[in-house]
């Protein structure tokens, strides 16, 4: 008989708190999509380090086709207001200057921290927590730029929320890109493993500059190219366009 | 168990702990129980 998901411990874990999360607070709440994408986090840590286990392969694949098909049916809740398409193919986008200079340039002038270049994958391992959410860009010049100040559970949660703000300063995607504020992809982004052998985990979820799901095209070769993976070591989410 | 799967059921520990912790918060349950929203339409709750 073959080792099933149950048997591996890991596994086991997340199907049992995911079951007690469902029923506490629905099959479909966001509590369920973040203790799918943590599995997926996880199970990816844990395959980085042996790529040979089948059993968490398959689960990777289980997970992002889960995951991606929660994001199909959540979708943008608005429009948004203040940020613009300048191109199609490929995709830029721009947030609106006046909008960014009342109501963050304040922030980030106080912050004193700015988004970091990544070029390599020893850049971003010297520079970022592995395992953990951090906002990124792809800016107009096509560079990878990341916040290297991770985001906790409760901001990602209540970021989500309307109405709610944890204390301090709160980084939006348009910091990362004062100078311009254009970028071709913006989203989360954890990075797994080591600069010798990692995997990517990334989404589009950018509410200042709402991402069309061709932006994860672009994503994908400017991970490829920085953190030399191939694709199947890379997982991109993508959000639908809201419906107006 | 490697010390990689285990570091992750640690984590997941923490992460039961957090949710916890945000379930008792004032609005935390409404929040958890949410469907996966991309964005939120307030100024102040927009996402990233």
């Amino acid at each position: 008989m073959g080792l099933t998901d149950m048997d591996h411990p890991l596994l086991a874990r997340y199907a049992e708190i995911r079951a007690e999360a469902a029923e506490q607070y629905g099959p479909d709440s966001q509590a369920v999509v973040f203790l799918l994408y943590e599995e997926l986090l996880s199970v990816r840590a844990v395959l980085v380090q042996d790529r040979s286990a089948n059993t968490l392969g398959r689960r990777v694949r289980e997970l992002a086709t889960g995951i991606q098909q929660r994001y199909e049916t959540s979708g943008m809740v608005d429009s948004g207001r203040d940020h613009w398409l300048l191109s199609q193919n490929p995709v830029l986008i721009e947030y609106d200057r006046e909008v960014f200079e009342r109501r963050y340039r304040a922030a980030l002038d106080a912050c004193g921290v700015s988004a970091l270049h990544l070029t390599t994958a020893t850049d971003a391992f010297t520079h970022l927590r592995p395992g953990c959410t951090h906002i990124y860009v792809v800016d107009d010049e096509s560079r990878l730029l990341v916040w290297p100040e991770p985001f906790s559970l409760a901001e990602m949660v209540f970021g989500r929320a309307p109405d709610q703000r944890l204390q301090g300063t709160r980084v939006v995607h348009p910091m990362l890109v004062p100078d311009r504020l254009r970028v071709r992809a913006a989203g989360e982004l954890v990075v797994l493993g080591g600069p010798a052998d990692c995997m990517v985990v990334a989404n589009m979820k950018s509410g200042h500059f709402r991402p069309p799901p061709a932006c994860a095209d672009v994503l994908r070769e400017v991970l490829r190219e920085v953190f030399a993976v191939s694709d199947e070591d890379i997982d991109i989410f993508t959000v639908p366009q809201p419906q107006l | 168990m490697s010390d990689i799967t285990t570091n992750e059921l640690l984590r997941v520990e923490t992460i039961v702990e957090n949710l916890r912790a945000i379930d008792a918060t004032e609005t935390g349950q409404e929040a958890l129980a949410m469907t996966q929203a991309m964005s939120s339409a307030g100024e102040h709750g927009e996402l990233g």
